[in-house]
């Protein structure tokens, strides 16, 4: 058993192949890519929101005071 | 495969909560959190609060409602606040497959423009209603420009059912756009004799003492002007029902345009909400249970 350590310890030390970062990297398949919205884009998805969602808003809003909303009655 | 990640938004996500309850929770990915926010939101605004308000006594009606109120408020403000910073932590997030514009307006467009529109029209039609009284004919019970609640669980199956001495929101039969509040007076099969100042109803009076009414163990007051009042003797036919106002000689019902049909009694007056006068709101009347 004490040849055998001589031997490891002697031994050339392993090195890894020469494209093991790149087969490594290879293999993660989720690489975090930020993405980058152009100005106009950004714009008019606020554009969009605030175009669907006021009368959305508007709607909700009518729904809480639904009960509150007066009709006349003579 | 390379994943797209992106920074969320905060002021976005607090802008998105703003116009829809849970919708910024929604942007944030927090899909569970988004549900529950916007289904409390309408159980508070809504239906929850009404059957609420509908079951406790008339004049703890208004209070529970506006508690409601304050409460959905406070939620949408709390998702609102929750949803911005939630999304300040979100700085690599990974949108989920589902997370694209098309979901977003179909979200807008399902939760903010048909849900809630249709939840109210269901509430006023078989929960709560406000009406404005416009006339002086329900005097000295209701004043002009009263504003009360009418419970619409009422003169329907499984609702309350009429009863001589409820005040009673139908709709005028000589013309179907309006909608008139007077007292029910005969139910069907009843006699109503009316001579003088005085109202019988199966021969026995009204009157127990000047100017109060009362049947069924109700009471209530009324004003006999000087305008005389034309004697009359009906029996109210099968489905309808005999009404007058409180103020009998200023008032246009059942001894004008005839007895009105019990289906088109659709609700009954609770409480007084409101109430302005000439000089402005009139505290006093406000919290009243009409009798």
């Amino acid at each position: 058993m004490d040849d055998d350590l001589d031997r490891l310890m002697t031994a050339p030390l392993l090195l890894p192949p020469e494209d093991f970062v790149a087969t490594v990297m290879g293999q993660i398949a989720h690489a975090p890519v930020p993405a980058a919205a152009s100005r106009m884009t950004t714009v008019l998805q606020w554009i969009a929101l605030l175009g669907f969602g006021m009368p959305a808003a508007a709607e909700l809003a009518s729904l809480v005071l639904s009960m509150w909303t007066v009709s006349s009655a003579g | 495969m390379t994943v797209v990640t992106v920074r969320r938004n905060k002021w976005r996500a607090l802008a998105m909560s703003l116009l829809l309850p849970g919708f910024g929770q929604l942007y944030n990915g927090e899909i569970n959190k988004a549900i529950w926010l916007y289904l409390a939101f309408l159980l508070l605004t809504g239906p929850g609060v009404a059957a609420i308000a509908l079951y406790l006594p008339g004049g703890l009606m208004m209070p529970v409602l506006v508690l409601g109120v304050l409460s959905s408020l406070t939620l949408w403000v709390w998702g609102a606040v929750n949803g911005w910073r939630a999304a300040r932590t979100r700085v690599d997030y990974v949108p989920a497959a589902w997370q694209v514009s098309g979901t977003y307006a179909l979200v807008l467009l399902v939760c903010g423009m048909v849900v809630p529109p249709l939840m109210m029209h269901s509430i006023r039609t078989h929960g709560l209603q406000s009406f404005d009284i416009a006339s002086a004919s329900m005097e000295p019970t209701l004043w002009r420009h009263d504003l009360i609640f009418a419970d619409k669980r009422y003169n329907c199956p499984g609702c309350k059912s009429v009863q001589r001495g409820d005040i009673a929101i139908f709709t005028y039969p000589n013309d179907r756009t309006q909608i008139y509040v007077k007292r029910i007076i005969g139910l069907p099969g009843d006699v109503i004799t009316i001579a003088g100042r005085g109202v019988s109803v199966n021969g026995r009076s009204l009157e127990t003492e000047a100017g109060t009414e009362g049947i069924d163990g109700r009471t209530w007051q009324v004003i006999w002007g000087d305008r005389p009042t034309a004697e009359m003797s009906a029996t109210v036919p099968a489905g309808a029902v005999f009404v007058l106002g409180d103020n009998r000689s200023n008032s246009a019902d059942s001894r004008q345009f005839g007895p009105v049909p019990l289906d088109d009694v659709a609700g009954n007056v609770r409480q007084i909400w409101g109430s302005f006068g000439d000089d402005g709101i009139r505290w006093e009347r406000l919290g009243m249970v009409p009798r």
